[in-house]
């Protein structure tokens, strides 16, 4: 592997070539930096509103996803990279969410069950 | 120049001898001890996990002869002097506990990805090297660091956790369970680092005119394979490493005592482990594609049934995990749930088990060692996967539930399929690794009496658990005694039949005669390069087909191998029509 | 080999897209075709590893939503331990420390090795940045005893605290930072979250304190079978407090409409914990375990107080407030916020430890040895700062002079070096490093993103 000349004309299996012509201008940068920041300031000043607990999580949730969108797409570059990149990011979301989901269905299903037999233990304990 | 090429020379594809004795192989491009422990080479890497994994095989099969033999009586006398008093049902459950940790994470999880991937995987895409040699490298010293972990465990007091760690008693138990996670947690990087290579390799390092569908199947499988490393092994980490830090730290995220929840653990846990039975059997499904392709001397029929099912069987093996708890106090509605996607594996699997058997229809068999493990791989695999239906189904796995159903459920599918692939495919990849041809009657004398053991051993256990013999205990009832009496005459048997394997192996490597570049007429491209294949792997480069297209080869007598056709390239081009 | 070589890439000379790198890069590994291969490869690889980690933490995050939909309650309570503006800077420490790193990646891209270090460097400072605010929030979870497992503030059985004097301090610190809301910081334990909790707050008297609630938990004692509903009793609150003698009997400060969004009531059980629901106050009425609770209970009027005052009322103030079952657990909170930070401060040191390897591999060969003296720099002046604001803790400060004495010996070695010309490792035609650091960087970033909202702002 020594022969420079058997090189001339080598080049990857796709045409994504070119990785240092692609991308973001510094200017790009620095304004997602902002809107991150102003991202950051706006799940911090949303609190003070209530919209219940529930949506409250939906909210800070949904502006994380945003966030970590911006920094996936722009600072980690799947913008412009093969989409196999971004499959992978997407494939691995994909799995925990489908681990959380199984996970927390079996835990409120088996609840009320538990409930009662806590009631039930305890009513026998106490002789009521 | 023909007087020249007899059986017992090296030649090259075209059945020219190769005159130079001493030309220059992966085994001797370098020398000295150095040269192995820091080598980046893929093939010899493969070298050193086979040695590896071949004593932890040999580690944890000791430890299956001691339960066998504890269990051929019920009595407190047992040959060996061990009674069965509290101290040798201790050292039973140690037993056993080593018995699975050691052959699922040091030898079944790393066997064929990590031996016979190694070594073919790179060749099979025309590469010199996988993606990344230094993960490759590390990958094998995590592998060892792993094991050292578990003899530790062996010296520290032993294990009595089962290989599973339920919580709350890995939590609790005195014995060494720190340093059995904390060594189960390396293996799986040791088995991470592994997919990543693979994945990277299959997917940038296929030469120009090799596309998805050109590649043999044993990389659909591997690939899969290598899917299910990377998204399931990181979560046995993080249980693992929760179980460590509850014993250490005091953090009771699994621990009731503490607020915590135990069948969490059991979720975390199979959320793994059940892809992790996929990451053992789905290499050994490629392995046998490659086999019965190449020894019915037909084209694999149903290639992409075959290639999609691989990654089927990966992905559907992310969605059935709460099958192994339909008694541990899942929901009903998940334990429904999980029946029936558990019944969904069934469809891949079965279209595999179809496609090899409509391959090998009006093939020209040939009954060599590698095709006997084959077809005996299609043979326990149908079996084991026929009864895992059984403890699918809800109602069924109730009764079947922590009964030997189970354990020779498993068997059938780990021991039975992931083994016969293993062995096969060594026996198959043998001439390619050592440059050696092993003896054929006694390959095939094995195959049967392994064969025989096997089935002797774990038949029976169908049956002993179907009339209710728990699994785990030392002790049992006098009515289960027949079982157990053939079950442990069954894994003598088994026994002989491996060291019968292993003197085969070791008398190939000293008196076996020197293998030709291609035994088989098989078309991947591993086999377009001497036996052993050079350092870089290929003198010439490959030339890309079909590689179930097997017209491209002649069998030459004089070699008792096959020769590369002068008119290769026109087949292949022929046969993509 | 060189026929192979030639021959692959033959294979690829009609594909058009001619490509300027002629000859063979240095850089370029055997077993690689081209640069391209190699770098599309490595970033492949990394993105995988990256999957790997994203699983790996994806258990925790699924631990944590299955404790937070379990105990609601326990996570609105727990949570504010933490320092939300602590954890806010820290995330636009992260952030910003996640533009330098691109930034970075941007200048090498474009051949400007010099600003690729400059940008390392200060990516390098955000993460200490990073882990020296992590640092002082440990400490001061340390110092209150909100820790994992028995030795936390909160562990009870049955309503039986195990660290009756670390409860309140524990309190007083919430209720301080929950009276105030997230205005100040919170390592001057708070003085100002009520009438009771003022005093209890102060480690000097905290002793002394719990020796007076004793007193009133034993006359408490006979009136225990109301203490057990304290928690969820009607609205009464403010001016029944100021009562200490009634403390048990009364309700401390309710949780009123909005927490949690349905009745909470003892449906928040898993398990068949071995928590032993029968020995809960609840269900029976043991003196000394009732005792226990009112004592407890007794601590929190203040913070009923300061709650009110506050506007902050549908917060629990305390653990009493708590449905019982789920206040057995609310050191379970500070578990998940241990091992989900602690795991995540581990990449942020592991990324630290990164950075200063791809910053050693730009830097031109004259300067490497001042990269490399900023490693036991760093952790010198970290065990000085964090050994003199601990205590001063002597090995702390002996080791730190160490490693600051070892870097000042490595600056001394560099300056001999000064007149070594050779250029950095890295160029627009390679820097794979750069690259794929840098994506195991944004990852860590892209992780906290995720925990700051999750742990720091329940509400």
């Amino acid at each position: 592997m020594t022969d420079a000349a058997a090189h001339t004309d080598d080049h990857g299996h796709d045409d994504h070539g070119a990785h240092e012509h692609h991308g973001p201008s510094l200017l790009f940068l620095a304004v997602i930096f902002v809107v991150l920041m102003f991202l950051t300031l706006v799940t911090v000043g949303v609190t003070v509103f209530d919209f219940g607990y529930q949506l409250n999580l939906v909210v800070a949730l949904v502006i994380a996803f945003v966030k970590a969108t911006l920094v996936g797409l722009y600072f980690m570059h799947l913008r412009w990279d093969p989409p196999i990149f971004g499959f992978t990011l997407a494939a691995s979301l994909g799995f925990v969410t489908l681990f959380i989901v199984f996970s927390l269905i079996d835990t409120s299903e088996v609840l009320p069950d538990v409930e009662a037999r806590a009631v039930q233990t305890a009513s026998e304990a106490t002789g009521q | 120049m023909t007087t020249l090429t007899q059986p017992g020379v090296h030649t090259d594809l075209i059945g020219k001898p190769v005159t130079d004795p001493n030309r220059e192989t992966f085994w001797n491009a370098s020398k000295g001890w150095a040269s192995w422990a820091f080598t980046l080479d893929h093939k010899r890497i493969a070298v050193m996990y086979l040695i590896g994994v071949l004593a932890a095989f040999f580690l944890g099969g000791t430890m299956a002869i001691v339960l066998r033999t504890m269990l051929l009586t019920n009595s407190d006398v047992v040959a060996g002097g061990l009674g069965k008093g509290p101290t040798a049902v201790n050292f039973y459950n140690q037993a056993f506990t080593i018995h699975g940790a050691v052959m699922v994470f040091m030898f079944i999880i790393p066997a064929i990805p990590a031996v016979i991937g190694n070594m073919v995987l790179p060749m099979q895409v025309g590469a010199i090297d996988v993606a990344f040699p230094r993960l490759n490298l590390m990958s094998f010293y995590c592998w060892l660091v792993g094991a050292l972990f578990f003899l530790a465990v062996l010296v520290m007091g032993g294990l009595d956790t089962g290989w599973t760690f339920y919580t709350p008693y890995s939590i609790r138990t005195s014995t060494a369970a720190t340093a059995a996670v904390l060594g189960a947690f390396i293996l799986g990087f040791s088995s991470i680092l592994t997919g990543v290579n693979f994945v990277a390799t299959v997917h940038m390092m296929r030469p120009e005119g090799q596309g998805w569908f050109k590649l043999p199947l044993l990389l659909w499988a591997l690939y899969s394979t290598a899917v299910i490393q990377i998204l399931a092994t990181p979560v046995l980490a993080i249980t693992l490493l929760l179980v460590a830090a509850e014993r250490i730290l005091g953090v009771g995220i699994f621990d009731p005592a503490l607020g915590g929840d135990p069948v969490l653990f059991q979720h975390f846990f199979w959320f793994y482990s059940h892809p992790a039975v996929y990451i053992m059997v789905l290499p050994g499904l490629g392995v046998i594609s490659e086999i019965i392709s190449v020894f019915s001397r037909k084209h694999i029929f149903g290639y992409k049934f075959i290639a999609f099912s691989s990654l089927a069987i990966a992905l559907f093996g992310f969605i059935v995990w709460g099958h192994h708890m339909f008694t541990s106090g899942q929901s009903w509605l998940l334990n429904a749930i999980f029946s029936l996607l558990t019944m969904s594996v069934a469809i891949p699997s079965a279209v595999k088990v179809f496609n090899w058997l409509a391959t090998m229809y009006r093939g020209r068999i040939r009954l060599d060692t590698p095709m006997l493990y084959g077809m005996g791989f299609i043979w326990l695999f149908t079996i084991g996967g026929l009864t895992g239906l059984f403890l699918a189904a809800l109602n069924t796995d109730i009764h079947f539930h922590d009964t030997y159903f189970v354990v020779a459920h498993f068997h059938y599918v780990m021991v039975g399929s992931t083994l016969f692939a293993f062995i096969g495919g060594l026996y198959y990849w043998w001439p390619k690794m050592f440059g050696k041809m092993y003896d054929e009657k006694w390959g095939r004398i094995g195959a049967w009496v392994v064969f025989i053991g096997f089935n002797l051993t774990f038949f029976i256990q169908f049956l002993a658990g179907s009339r209710g013999m728990p699994r785990r205990y030392a002790n049992y009832p006098d009515e289960y005694q027949v079982y157990h009496h053939i079950s442990t005459l069954g894994s003598y048997v088994l026994t002989i039949g491996l060291f019968i394997v292993l003197f085969n192996w070791i008398h190939s490597i000293r008196k076996g005669r020197p293998a030709p570049a291609n035994p088989w007429g098989a078309n991947s491209m591993e086999w377009q390069s001497l036996s052993p294949p050079p350092h870089l792997n290929f003198d010439t480069p490959p030339k890309v087909g079909d590689p179930y297209n097997f017209d491209g080869w002649k069998y030459d007598p004089d070699i008792d191998a096959y020769v590369m056709r002068d008119d290769y390239e026109e087949i292949m081009a022929k046969g993509q029509h | 080999m060189t026929t192979i070589s030639a021959d692959h890439a033959h294979g690829h000379d009609d594909d058009g897209h001619g490509h300027d790198h002629h000859g063979h890069h240095p850089a370029q590994a055997h077993h690689f075709e081209s640069m391209e291969q190699q770098f599309e490869s490595g970033k492949l690889g990394m993105w995988v590893f990256l999957a790997t980690e994203i699983l790996m933490f994806g258990g925790l995050f699924c631990a944590y939503s299955i404790y937070r939909g379990l105990n609601p309650d326990v996570f609105l309570f727990a949570h504010k331990a933490l320092d939300t503006k602590m954890g806010a800077i820290n995330t636009a420490v992260l952030l910003a420390s996640s533009f330098t790193m691109a930034w970075g990646v941007l200048a090498i891209s474009r051949g400007k090795p010099k600003l690729c270090l400059l940008m390392l460097v200060l990516t390098f400072i955000g993460g200490c940045g990073f882990m020296g605010i992590k640092t002082k929030e440990y400490y001061d979870k340390y110092t209150h005893a909100f820790v994992p497992g028995k030795a936390n503030a909160f562990y009870n059985v049955g309503g039986a605290y195990t660290n009756p004097e670390k409860l309140q301090e524990g309190v007083g610190y919430i209720q301080y930072k929950q009276g105030h809301g997230d205005d100040h910081h919170g390592d001057d334990h708070g003085a100002h979250g009520g009438d009771h909790s003022e005093d209890d707050a102060e480690h000097g008297d905290a002793e002394h304190e719990n020796d007076g609630h004793a007193a009133e938990a034993a006359e408490g004692g006979h009136h225990g079978d109301d203490a057990h509903d304290a928690g969820k009793a009607s609205p009464a609150g403010v001016e029944a407090a100021e009562d200490t003698a009634h403390a048990a009997a009364v309700p401390a400060a309710p949780p009123p409409s909005v927490w949690p969004p349905k009745p909470v009531d003892h449906a928040n059980i898993k398990t068949p914990a071995n928590a032993a629901p029968a020995t809960h106050p609840n269900f029976t009425r043991q003196a000394e375990e009732v005792a226990d609770v009112s004592a407890v209970e007794s601590l929190y009027k203040g913070a009923a107080k300061a709650q009110a005052q506050a506007g902050h009322a549908h917060y629990p103030g305390s653990p009493a407030e708590l449905d019982p079952l789920s206040g057995e657990r609310t050191h379970i909170f500070f578990q998940i916020y241990f091992i989900m930070t602690g795991l995540h401060g581990l990449h942020v040191l592991i990324g630290m430890g990164v950075l200063l390897w791809v910053a050693w591999l730009v830097a031109p060969h004259a300067w490497r040895m001042f990269v490399l003296a900023s490693a036991p720099a760093t952790v010198g002046l970290y065990f000085l700062i964090a050994g003199y604001l601990m205590g001063p803790v002597v090995w702390m400060l002996v080791f730190g002079g160490l490693c600051l004495a070892a870097a000042v010996a490595m600056v001394v070695m560099g300056l001999g070096k000064l007149d070594d010309d050779r250029p950095g490792a890295f160029s627009p035609e390679y820097y794979t490093p750069v690259e794929i650091g840098g994506l195991y960087w944004h990852l860590v970033d892209l992780i906290w993103i995720f925990l700051f909202p999750l742990l720091y702002l329940i509400h």
